[in-house]
């Protein structure tokens, strides 16, 4: 390439990059003109740099982690665990090493699952191996390798299983080939365990040979049951797209992808069905000794298992049964409703052959046993029938109440009325209802049709809601929808809404949704339905309105939320969640963004209003949480505000701002693996939350991974342009980056509503830029505005931060810890605070927190 | 952190590199390596609390711990970490060729397709197809390449790069914003 044509493609590149997509083709449209080589090239530039926004934003060395983490596996041979004497490696498995071990206890030789290095600190990957290996433990089949438990010593988390000793099933493949009858009873083996692990609702997601053992004498033991999902999780597999190649970027496990099932690469839900497809591959593998989407590379293999169909068994082996040839292409459907749709029926059919095989030369008896068999095969889906009619949960969505009167007086109406319907239905053992934060997201243009809605949210059935206008009068309407087949299970319509008692329409549509559904309802789960909510009509609606502003919250909107609450408390003193919400409210009002109360005044009273709701009613998981927070931002006793987050979560483990706010008491505590975990939690429960994404996207800023959160930030603004406090946070991130003036030019576009804010990041701003009377000018201003106004003590310090002017820094610092102001629990993580580290002033700063000195920056 | 018993000879040829010979980084490389092999591993047995590192704190830990500070006389702290940015690139790659190399297994039965082996294999390609992306992109345009050495392998901020190639942190985030474009393109449809 000339360089003249380089320098000219990159300056096109560069003048289109911040344009909008309609913008940019305008505009090379003009700036090419006609010269189509450029402008593809161009183009593909920018695909490149939209589509792959997140490319090397991890820094090579945390990348060269992965590579060396290999090497740690060494360091446990011939070490002591509790009263495990640990003898060697076996191998890496599916969340980390395996060594085999000898229980000097028992005597015996066991095989011994680490965690990986990733995951130790992973609280959430913790639970799920306790979780999975209880599973296991239940499945007790000899086709499956059995837990004999999970150990916790000395800091590693090890699940002790027993030692199989023998070779895999890639193994034995390599190394030979079965005869039919072999590979019949080895398959039929494989495919019992996974009938026993179906049966205790168990996934195993990573069928392959190589966690296929087979031992002595043919016994087919399979390995790492249930445990590849916590991996999955872990953003291995990327959602594919249309384009094969983001396999490696995305880092999908390799060696895998073989037995992959179409809707597993395609990042999809997983089902049992998912599993069938993997065996399928693994049986064909088992008969013929080649995988059936066997390629050169990743992209055709992936690229064969979504479209192409593996050649015929007869064609590598000649002895094959046709019938055999047409199990297994079953099992490789790639619509997964069109294979086995369980295991058992899979190993029927299995068992046929074997049984046909052996008793080849008289047809009758293959009869008989058919007979036999078909029998059995009744019995086996009527109990499987049976078992996931009367053991599974049923699954409920309630979308949002579609305001569809034109009167906006109503708005507040739907949502709430919609989500107290899932917190009435929460209670019941038998239902398990998908949490409102979740399903509130499908409205606007992501409204769907309950079929669709249904089926994304993998529930049976959708409840539906519109407000229409009748007249004079608003009338409701409400539709059970069964997301199998979009048929209407229950409907129903309430007139005058705007007069009629709200809490008799909820009750209503509760007990009637509860019959359509043919729950088994006990008396006490009836009263559950009704209970908890007041008699007083209105003090319900003013709850609603109240917490529907507090949702959408602004400090108008917050001050409104705490007059809508008292009203409720005024009507009903006895209403706990009332009580909560004030406490809610208050526990914001100390932020400059929300209510400029002085932060004293807005905790204790949080804190009141909490207690209050608690004493009412002290299984609620909104008061518990408001509670910790005013531990954690005004008490900073780390311990009280952790145990109340954890309790708020045990009582409703769905409530995404217990999560949300968990993660925040985990970052200040330097727990920031778990913080991550704990926001990523949040924002999967509550993904429309500007707060919930502000603080996902902020847990990076505090990593130190600036190119990642400058990109979460980037990504938050395009949705929500006007959000403030991301375009605040990005200011911090390139000041960070050194884009001093990148950071000044956001500032400066903060609209002048939140002026504090904006003067002390600009000030701050100024003077990292060497604006230094600029930052001069600003600073007289805020102590201006501080003449008339509350200006935290903390943002003026901000300023001097700046300017480097270390005596006034620590000063006001030393103020807004006085006022034990909110923002100090930051102080040792905010990459801000670095170039004070060094001062002595700063460990005493942070002791006067609760903060652990910060660790050498 | 236990001492390391230093390897004499470290800053003797960090001297001759720093005043252009060549060689010396060859002899300087494994030691260099090993060193930052044991700090790695140090860190992850710590189970520090930060897993993501810094990498220019590791560095200069790597440096501070092997040379002799007051006969080594960096040029200034640019020189320092351009050298840095140097060597990391240097050892993740030899990491990446030799996890690539590695056999997997051995034992009377292997248990599963190792998922860390598997990442790691996954990243050791990730990166040695960046460094075959990253020399045809220094070869097309040698400023570029020497903006994704420093900012990727180096850890450096916009600032910091900026500072060791004598531009403006503008030039330097518009350079980065090419070429990860040009790279991301490379890998995606190129080799």
């Amino acid at each position: 390439m000339e360089a003249e044509d380089w320098e000219r493609i990159e300056s096109l590149f560069h003048a289109a990059l911040p344009l909008d997509v309609s913008a940019r083709a305008a505009h090379l449209e003009l700036a090419c003109a006609g010269d189509e080589a450029l402008r593809a090239e161009v183009e593909s530039l920018l695909a490149a740099s939209e589509r792959d926004a997140g490319f090397l934003a991890e820094n090579a060395f945390n990348v060269g982690l992965q590579v060396l983490s290999g090497a740690r596996a060494k360091r446990l041979e011939g070490e002591r665990i509790g009263r495990y004497q640990i003898l060697r490696r076996l191998g890496i498995g599916g969340m980390g090493e395996v060594y085999l071990a000898e229980d000097t206890q028992l005597g015996r030789k066991i095989a011994l699952k680490f965690l990986s290095g990733k995951l130790v600190d992973d609280n959430w990957a913790k639970r799920q191996l306790v979780k999975e290996a209880q599973a296991v433990a239940m499945a007790e089949h000899p086709n499956i390798c059995p837990i004999y438990g999970i150990e916790e010593i000395e800091g590693h988390s090890f699940i002790v299983m027993q030692y199989v000793e023998g070779e895999t099933l890639a193994d034995l493949i390599a190394a030979r080939r079965p005869a039919v009858a072999e590979a019949l009873s080895l398959g039929a083996q494989i495919v019992a365990a996974l009938a026993e692990a179906h049966a205790h609702g168990i996934i195993h997601r990573d069928i392959k040979p190589q966690n296929v053992v087979v031992g002595g004498g043919g016994q087919v033991k399979v390995l790492d049951f249930g445990l590849a999902k916590i991996v999955h999780r872990k953003d291995r597999v990327a959602p594919l797209g249309d384009d094969s190649s983001r396999v490696s970027q995305g880092g999908l496990v390799i060696g895998t992808v073989a037995y992959m099932s179409p809707e597993q690469l395609r990042a999809e839900r997983l089902d049992f069905r998912s599993d069938i497809f993997s065996l399928g591959t693994v049986l064909y593998e088992l008969f013929t000794g080649r995988k059936p989407f066997a390629h050169a590379s990743h992209a055709e293999v992936i690229s064969a298992i979504l479209t192409s169909q593996p050649s015929p068994l007869a064609e590598h082996s000649p002895d094959i049964q046709p019938e055999l040839d047409r199990i297994v292409f079953r099992c490789l459907e790639k619509d997964r409703e069109k294979r086995y749709q369980s295991a058992s029926e899979l190993l029927y059919d299995l068992g046929n052959i074997q049984q046909r095989g052996a008793a080849a030369p008289t047809r009758r008896r293959t009869h008989n046993s058919a007979a036999a068999l078909a029998l059995l095969l009744f019995l086996i889906v009527i109990s499987a029938y049976a078992y996931h009619r009367f053991t599974r949960p049923y699954k409920l969505a309630v979308l949002p109440i579609v305001n569809e009167s034109g009167d906006a007086v109503v708005e507040y109406l739907g949502d709430s009325l919609a989500e107290s319907l899932v917190s009435k239905f929460s209670r019941l053992s038998g239902l398990r209802v998908s949490p409102f934060t979740t399903t509130s997201g499908y409205r606007g243009e992501r409204r769907r049709s309950p079929q669709e809605a249904g089926r994304e949210l993998d529930v049976d059935a959708v409840l539906i809601g519109r407000i229409v206008r009748g007249g004079d009068s608003l009338i409701l309407k409400t539709e059970l929808i069964d997301a199998s087949d979009g048929a209407q299970l229950w409907g129903e319509r309430y007139d005058d809404i705007n007069t009629i008692s709200i809490a008799s329409v909820q009750h209503d549509i509760a007990a009637k949704v509860g019959t359509a559904m043919a729950l088994s309802m006990g008396g006490r789960e009836q009263n559950l339905l009704t209970a908890q909510d007041p008699d007083n009509e209105e003090a319900l609606r003013e709850y609603f309105r109240g917490r529907y502003l507090w949702r959408n919250r602004s400090k108008e909107n917050i001050q409104k939320a705490v007059e809508k609450f008292n009203a409720a408390i005024a009507l009903d003193p006895s209403f706990a969640k009332a009580h909560a919400g004030l406490a809610d409210c208050y526990a914001l009002m100390n932020s400059p963004a929300y209510g400029n109360m002085p932060t004293g005044e807005a905790m204790n009273r949080a804190r009141a209003a909490a207690r209050q709701a608690l004493a009412i009613d002290n299984s609620l998981a909104e008061a518990h949480t408001s509670l910790g927070v005013v531990h954690l931002k005004y008490d900073w006793d780390w311990a009280e505000a952790e145990s109340r987050f954890r309790h708020a979560l045990s009582l409703d483990p769905d409530y995404a701002p217990a999560h949300y706010w968990y993660s925040h008491l985990l970052t200040v505590t330097g727990r920031q693996p778990e913080a991550v975990a704990e926001s990523e939690q949040a924002r999967r429960l509550d993904p429309l939350s500007p707060l919930t994404r502000m603080n996902f996207c902020r847990e990076f800023y505090f990593g130190r991974q600036f190119d990642t959160a400058a990109a979460c930030l980037h990504e938050m603004l395009r949705e929500d342009p006007a959000n403030v406090n991301a375009q605040r946070t990005l200011g911090f991130v390139y000041l960070q980056q050194g884009m001093n003036d990148t950071a000044i030019e956001i500032f400066e576009k903060i609209p002048d509503t939140n002026k504090a804010l904006k003067m002390v990041a600009l000030g701050y701003a100024y003077a990292r830029a060497g604006r230094k009377a600029e930052a001069r000018g600003i600073l007289a201003e805020v102590e201006k505005m501080a003449a008339q106004t509350y200006i935290p003590p903390h943002e003026r310090a901000v300023i001097y931060l700046g300017l480097d002017d270390k005596d006034r820094t620590f000063h006001w610092l030393n103020k807004a810890c006085d006022e034990r102001f909110a923002t100090m629990i930051y102080l040792t993580v905010d990459p801000a605070f670095d170039t004070l580290r060094a001062d002595p002033r700063f460990d005493a700063l942070a002791r006067r927190v609760n903060l652990q000195s910060p660790p050498r920056a | 952190m236990p001492p390391s018993s230093e390897p004499p000879q470290i800053t003797e040829l960090l001297v001759s590199w720093s005043k252009g010979d060549r060689a010396a980084l060859e002899s300087l490389m494994p030691l260099v390596e090993q060193e930052l092999h044991r700090l790695a591993h140090y860190y992850m047995r710590r189970e520090h609390k930060d897993h993501t590192l810094q990498t220019t704190a590791l560095i200069n830990e790597t440096f501070l711990r092997l040379v002799d500070q007051d006969r080594v006389r960096w040029q200034n702290r640019s020189h320092f970490y351009g050298i840095a940015a140097q060597i990391m690139r240097r050892v993740l790659i030899n990491y990446a060729r030799d996890k690539k190399r590695e056999k997997r297994g051995g034992g009377t039965y292997r248990v599963s397709l190792s998922e860390a082996d598997a990442v790691a294999e996954e990243r050791s390609i990730e990166i040695l197809a960046l460094d075959e992306a990253l020399q045809k992109l220094s070869a097309l345009d040698e400023r570029k390449g020497r903006v994704v050495e420093l900012r990727y392998f180096g850890g450096l901020s916009v600032q910091e790069t900026a500072e060791v190639l004598a531009v403006s942190p503008v030039t330097v985030a518009r350079d980065w914003d090419m070429a990860r474009a040009w790279l991301a393109r490379e890998m995606r449809h190129g080799s």
